[in-house]
């Protein structure tokens, strides 16, 4: 399609093309969680293809990517590759050996980063950040029984032997019970209220809230290329992670439990808590506001910045229970574990000391209690809120951050981290 | 399958005094005059004295049907000649049913029902603290006018109601519904978030330094997810919110000493289109805002007051003796006679029905001769419907026009009379479909009366059951035929059908019934909608203004179109019906126009949404009369009367510069008054 496209119209529609398609097909499953479409790939794309689609107007960043894209995408035509065949035919000449060949490239090192596609790296990113986490169900022994994720330190291992990994707790998760989320249904019922006012907003964010977050943040595939490629990284983190935890927790969706919810967008084939839309878009404020900050450019610390990324997300959040998919306690849980999951991320791109491990216990959530995002957040201390009691349903691992051993710092996330705040100054 | 001729089992002297409408809204109509799956409710009463002072047997009868100890032995002496009470389902019944009542009747000129809360909302019985008030409020001076709201989604944390120094200019909000932990004293049900509850969630509601208006309503209990009700304030747009804006939104560094008394009335009755009155809640919200007012002022001091009420109805007396247009009278009439009190004024929309077809009138030319009004019933239509016929006033009582119903099936009715004392109901499976019956309403109307009660023609379910089992009238043409028996060309019969729509925002349950004649031109030659009324045709556009916009002190205002200097299609005017016993109309239409669009294509015009920072677009005529509240507003502030003559003055005036045509004194009052925008765009839209 993209090759057709060039041939016959101006390159930069044809290589937009070329580029979404990488998007779709060509790696695992970038780009089709909640958020993902976004950066899928690459980040190159990026932002739900913002120009996107038609390419129409181009969108500038359609360009730059362009130049890669046209020439890689040349050769997939049949004109193309028809002429490049005759045109070395024209001008070959006799076969003679190289003049001078270049060095090998250094083996796993951070610069060899810049030489790859974005979709490369994001394939490399994805494996850093998966290859570290481990997933297990607490046994019958445990009530209730908490779905663990654990991150994973590897040390290099000695001679020819297999290395002998260390686990420490990430975040626990335990779903509420049957009483809780068919009193949360009354909720559910009570907010379909406001489906008139929230419907474009809702099915613009089907896909989706990246376009929500670059009405906050200037996001542009030109200006901001690595902030996006970041963020696709940790929505796709956000991803893996409430995916496996649906499997784990196995919660029904409202439209289960009641003939009358009736959603108005169909309802996803995967479990309700914790909410994918949730965990996305408060990992992804959170990663946006740290990234932001981090090259220290005045106002970016200001409170008022993460303020309004987390009622962007707490939003978003909402906005799927007004759909009808998702009960409240969902955003609760996918709102503890993607402002975990995003700290935990900045935490091992920045390369820190540590970061905090967290639990939600859904069976201490109060029945009739509604998702309030700052409930679970302080926004001035940058913290999540540790509840105590019978209805603690948000608490802290431990008193302690969880320590990252310094030999164990990515070099691939740092090298992200890196170029994605240098967009920030 | 038949037509009925039934006799009342109610006394006839106490018939009279009952609002027609409580006699279908009990009966046939209760399964939809009732709160749905709500165990407990409570039935507003307003009741309209004859005299201003209680008799006293009346009062023993009163106090013996509410079954309150607490209400005192003797009679209070009341400022105006009306009170509200809530009593339970079963206790109204009783006193309407229950012949030992009569006394009690016979010394009320009305008794109206509102739709019901539930009994949650409303205090028990006799509650009175003695909460003092904070009273009066600190740093009133000359300047400080009060401005009262009456409406749905009332925003009182938006920034445009707030001073300069972040607290609020809101002085008191009373939420009509909702729980009753903190009734307002004096009043009986809901509850009251006075201006300290409001500046201390103003000031902890906040993340950093944001201040988080989700979480206050929220708090609030106005906007909460987890409590039953509509939670207009978690739209994007509200009607008071814009209407509120309008009336008295100020950039808080700029705003003048106008504080403001909010009303949210309960959104049940917003949505209520199944007949039932909100007048009893009106007229509360009134008193409610007049009392505050007179707290906030102080012992002896008095305070100018301007009153936004934008709400309307379409059947009604249509001369200034509607139950809301009586009370509203009656109080701006004491307050505004009592020596050394400031003006208090009430602004009221003309309504937005012009093109509605819910107007009829027919002239008979000869005695024996017949006219039939065709009521269009629509399908889906989930509320009740009704009609009113209202008849020239008599000067003996006879039966000078009788009127006969068709249902679309083509079952005739025997002929209701005038001064009928059967009515007539129509049956199948034993279950009515339709009343009509013909009600004299005393003085101060001194008319007569056909209302004709129809059942929704859709039902999803009944309480209680899955499977609607509640009876359903036929979509299609009723034929409502008169008969003239006496009545003379000059004596018109005028015939309104009552509002069944849904305000802004709510869902529809109920769809407009309207007269449905072949003569009736709805679009001109140009393909336009027509404006202008064809002689010849019985349905009218003129006069179908609101139906509670023909009082005497109240001031309506109609719609403007800012670019075309015309009225909009929809707004609505006279002529006004004269009073019994008066050669004239006491009003033709509206005061005067102000404007409700930037233009015809440009609809609406911007004002506040339900959060701070936002701006929405809304027309209507809901949305010229709080521009001239505003504009009142100032009036006052200035020590000027911002009286009906004010705004002739006003319209007059802007009326010499602008070019033609002036409006009919009927669909524009004195004229034209384009006041300048309250939002005033940067480019223009």
């Amino acid at each position: 399609m993209g090759v057709r496209a060039a041939a016959g119209r101006s390159t930069g529609v044809g290589q937009l093309l070329i580029e979404r398609e990488w998007t779709n097909v060509s790696y695992l499953s970038a780009g089709i969680g909640p958020l993902g479409g976004v950066g899928g790939v690459g980040g190159v794309g990026g932002v739900g293809g913002v120009g996107g689609v038609g390419g129409v107007g181009g969108v500038g960043g359609v360009g730059g990517v362009g130049g890669v894209g046209g020439v890689g995408g040349g050769y997939d035509s049949p004109l193309m590759s028809d002429a490049l065949i005759r045109s070395r035919d024209g001008i070959v000449g006799q076969w003679r050996a190289p003049a001078a060949i270049p060095d090998q490239l250094d083996l796993e090192k951070s610069s060899n980063l810049d030489r790859w596609s974005p979709w490369v790296r994001a394939a490399i990113i994805d494996a850093e950040m998966v290859s570290r986490l481990g997933f297990t169900l607490e046994d019958a022994t445990m009530n209730p029984r908490h779905m663990a994720v654990w991150h994973l330190e590897v040390p290099a291992p000695a001679g020819g032997n297999a290395p002998q990994p260390t686990y420490k707790p990430l975040i626990l998760m335990a779903r509420p019970t049957e009483d809780i989320f068919e009193a949360q249904l009354t909720l559910v019922n009570n907010y379909a209220e406001l489906r008139p006012d929230r419907q474009t907003e809702i099915l613009a964010q089907i896909g989706g809230g990246m376009a929500f977050l670059s009405s906050i943040a200037q996001l542009h595939p030109d200006r901001t290329p690595h902030t996006l490629e970041l963020l696709a990284a940790v929505l796709r983190l956000a991803l893996f992670v409430h995916l496996r935890l649906k499997q784990g927790l196995a919660c029904r969706r409202p439209v289960e439990y009641s003939s009358q919810i009736q959603p108005m967008i169909v309802t996803p084939a995967h479990g309700a808590l914790p909410s994918g839309h949730a965990t996305e878009a408060f990992a992804a404020a959170l990663v946006l506001w740290n990234v932001m900050r981090a090259e220290t450019r005045p106002g970016y610390d200001s409170a008022d910045w993460r303020t309004q990324l987390l009622r962007l997300a707490a939003r978003i959040a909402i906005n799927r229970t007004v759909a009808g998919v998702h009960f409240p306690v969902d955003s609760a849980a996918g709102a503890v574990l993607g402002l975990t999951l995003g700290q935990y991320f900045v935490k091992r791109c920045s390369g820190a000391a540590g970061y905090r491990a967290w639990r939600f216990d859904g069976t201490k959530y109060p029945e009739d209690t509604d998702f309030i995002w700052h409930h679970l957040y302080d926004v001035t201390t940058e913290k999540l809120t540790s509840m105590s009691g019978t209805t603690g349903y948000s608490s802290e691992y431990a008193a302690n951050d969880q320590v990252i051993d310094p030999q164990h710092k990515s070099y691939v996330l740092a090298w992200l981290w890196d170029k994605a705040k240098a967009e920030w100054t | 399958m038949a037509w009925k001729r039934v006799q009342p089992k109610i006394d006839p002297n106490s018939q009279s005094v009952i609002d027609p409408y409580s006699h279908w809204a009990l009966g046939p109509g209760l399964q939809d005059f009732r709160l749905p799956s709500v165990e407990e409710q409570s039935v507003p009463v307003l009741l309209r004295r004859k005299t201003e002072a209680w008799d006293e047997k009346a009062w023993a009868l009163w106090r013996n049907a509410a079954e309150d100890p607490d209400m005192p032995e003797r009679p209070p002496r009341d400022a105006e000649p009306f009170d509200v009470r809530f009593l339970s389902l079963t206790k109204t019944r009783r006193l309407i049913e229950d012949r030992k009542f009569h006394r009690f009747f016979e010394t009320l000129e009305r008794f109206t029902l509102g739709p019901p809360l539930p009994s949650s909302s409303v205090v028990p019985h006799g509650y009175k603290t003695a909460r003092p008030l904070q009273s009066p409020s600190p740093g009133v001076t000359q300047d400080t006018v009060i401005i009262g709201i009456i409406d749905d989604g009332i925003p009182f944390a938006h920034e445009r109601f707030r001073k300069a120094d972040g607290t609020t200019r809101v002085e008191y909000v009373w939420v009509q519904h909702g729980t009753a932990d903190n009734v307002p004293v004096d009043f009986d049900n809901g509850f009251e978030i006075p201006k300290v509850d409001i500046d201390n969630l103003l000031a902890t509601c906040r993340q950093g330094d944001f201040i988080d208006e989700d979480e206050i309503y929220r708090r609030a209990g106005v906007a909460d997810f987890t409590l039953d009700g509509r939670r207009s304030l978690a739209w994007r747009a509200s009607h008071g919110a814009h209407v509120m804006d309008l009336a008295c939104g100020w950039d808080p560094a700029k705003a003048p000493d106008w504080r403001i008394i909010c009303v949210q009335l309960p959104t049940a009755i917003t949505a209520d289109s199944s007949g039932a009155s909100l007048a009893p809640y009106a007229v509360k919200a009134l008193e409610y805002i007049r009392d505050r007012a007179r707290a906030i002022a102080g012992p002896g001091q008095s305070l100018p007051v301007v009153v936004n009420f934008s709400y309307g109805l379409l059947a009604g007396p249509h001369d200034g003796t509607h139950a809301i247009e009586l009370d509203f009278d009656d109080i701006l009439r004491e307050h505004n006679a009592i020596p050394g009190n400031k003006p208090m004024r009430v602004v009221i929309p003309s309504g937005n029905s012009h093109l509605a077809r819910a107007h009829a009138t027919v002239q008979f030319q000869a005695a024996g001769s017949h006219a039939t009004l065709p009521l269009r019933m629509l399908p889906d239509d989930l509320t009740p419907s009704f009609v009113e016929i209202w008849l020239p006033p008599a000067a003996v009582a006879g039966n000078r026009v009788e009127l006969t119903i068709a249902t679309p099936q083509g079952d005739v009715s025997p002929p209701l009379e005038e001064n009928d004392s059967h009515f007539l109901r129509y049956e199948v499976g034993g279950k009515a479909l339709c009343e009509a019956r013909y009600h004299f309403f005393p003085a101060p109307t001194g008319r007569g009366m056909f209302l004709i009660s129809l059942q929704p023609t859709m039902r999803l379910e009944s309480e209680k059951s899955p499977v609607p089992n509640d009876p359903v009238a036929p979509a299609g043409l009723w034929n409502l035929t008169l008969k003239n028996l006496g009545l003379s060309s000059h004596e018109p019969i005028e015939a309104w059908v009552q509002r069944d729509d849904a305000p802004v925002g709510y869902p529809r349950r109920g769809r407009q019934a309207y007269f449905d004649v072949p003569s009736y031109e709805v679009y001109g030659h140009d393909g336009r909608p027509l404006e202008e009324d064809d002689p010849g045709c019985p349905v009218k556009r003129a006069g179908s203004i609101n139906a509670i916009a023909t009082g005497r002190d109240t001031i309506v205002i109609g719609g403007l179109m800012r670019k075309e200097l015309r009225p909009p299609a929809y707004s609505a005017g006279g002529p006004v019906t004269a009073p019994a016993g008066a050669t004239s109309p006491h009003r033709s239409g509206p005061d005067a126009l102000t404007v409700s669009d930037d233009s015809l294509v440009q609809s609406g015009v911007l004002a506040a949404g339900t959060r701070s920072g936002s701006v929405i677009a809304m027309n209507g005529t809901s949305v010229a009369a709080p521009l001239i509240t505003r504009w009142i507003a100032r009036e006052l502030a200035d020590g000027r009367p911002g009286n009906r003559e004010a705004v002739w003055k006003l319209a007059g005036g802007k009326e010499l510069n602008l070019p033609p045509s002036k409006p009919s004194p009927e669909r524009g009052g004195a004229g034209r008054a384009p006041l300048p925008p309250v939002r005033p765009g940067k480019i223009e839209r």
